[in-house]
């Protein structure tokens, strides 16, 4: 998957974390490092 | 040592001067009360007051109550603290992609027994588990997994990944628990895990390691990112050290 392909599948404000009991959308970094993972996910074992 | 605390067993004979001090802390707690076992042994070993069966005593260094039993000290109780002690918990929210439980390992414990009971899986493939000490591609897991309707067995890997420990394989989207085993987390060592799944239509299970040695106290679950996780709660224990 592209960069952009992730991003558009994976939206910013759909995209939700949790930190103990808060919820919450990420922050600009988080998000990066998320869409990141999201594209190179793509070159790991998913089963 | 605490107010009630006594380093002797007075002995009065005919004549001697009850003072109110030692009629007091025998009225006012019932049973001596001793810092330590050394305490405790030094008080009966002398003339005054010779251990015979039946002795109570209270001990403060470890907070129990014991009796002499003719030829050793015996606990009352309470009872001993188990061997697998709750830490925390926390109930995972609706629809999240990860799931971050901060201060779970501290120098309490060594190794940790995580549980998530019961959560909803929006999609399938390897649950990861990341802690917060760690950086850069340092785990490596592998496993297998069985479907409850085929003898077959599937094995899985990682390789080497910054994603986490990978805990478990070709998820369930049905109600799904997970035990995980985490050792040493805390401490300036590498990491391993252990961990068990099981949802309605599989199982799995894996075994983990991390090279990083860097101290952790907070884990976070992640689902290959791109799937969430719904309900359920995740309960912390850890294993006593002794």
């Amino acid at each position: 998957m592209t960069y952009q392909e992730a991003v558009e599948m994976y939206p910013h404000d759909t995209v939700f974390i949790q930190i103990d009991d808060l919820v919450r959308t990420m922050t600009p970094a988080e998000y990066e490092a998320f869409i990141q993972s999201v594209v190179n996910e793509a070159a790991l074992p998913t089963s | 040592m605490g107010a009630n605390a006594q380093t002797t067993v007075p002995k009065f004979v005919a004549a001697n001067t009850l003072p109110a001090s030692s009629l007091n802390i025998t009225a006012g707690t019932g049973i001596p009360v001793f810092a330590n076992t050394t305490t405790r042994d030094a008080a009966f070993g002398g003339s005054n007051k010779a251990l015979a069966q039946g002795q109570t005593c209270y001990l403060e260094s470890t907070n129990v109550v014991q009796y002499y039993n003719g030829s050793a000290w015996a606990t009352v109780g309470p009872a001993a603290a188990g061997a697998l002690t709750f830490i925390k918990s926390q109930v995972i929210g609706s629809g999240v992609q990860t799931v971050t439980v901060t201060n779970a390992f501290s120098t309490d414990y060594n190794d940790y027994r995580i549980v998530v009971s019961n959560t909803t899986l929006s999609g399938g493939g390897i649950l990861y588990m990341a802690i917060n000490g760690s950086t850069g591609s340092t785990y490596a897991s592998s496993g297998y997994s069985m479907s409850y309707t085929s003898a077959t067995i599937t094995g899985d890997y990682t390789g080497t990944v910054s994603t986490g420990f990978g805990l478990a394989g070709t998820l369930g989207t049905s109600s799904s628990t997970c035990t995980i085993d985490i050792f040493s987390p805390f401490l300036a060592t590498t990491t391993q895990t252990v961990s068990r799944y099981a949802s309605n239509t599989i199982q799995s299970v894996w075994g983990g390691y991390d090279s990083n040695t860097s101290s952790s106290t907070n884990f976070t679950l992640d689902i290959n990112s791109t799937f969430t996780y719904t309900g359920g709660t995740i309960y912390v224990y850890g294993y006593a050290k002794a």
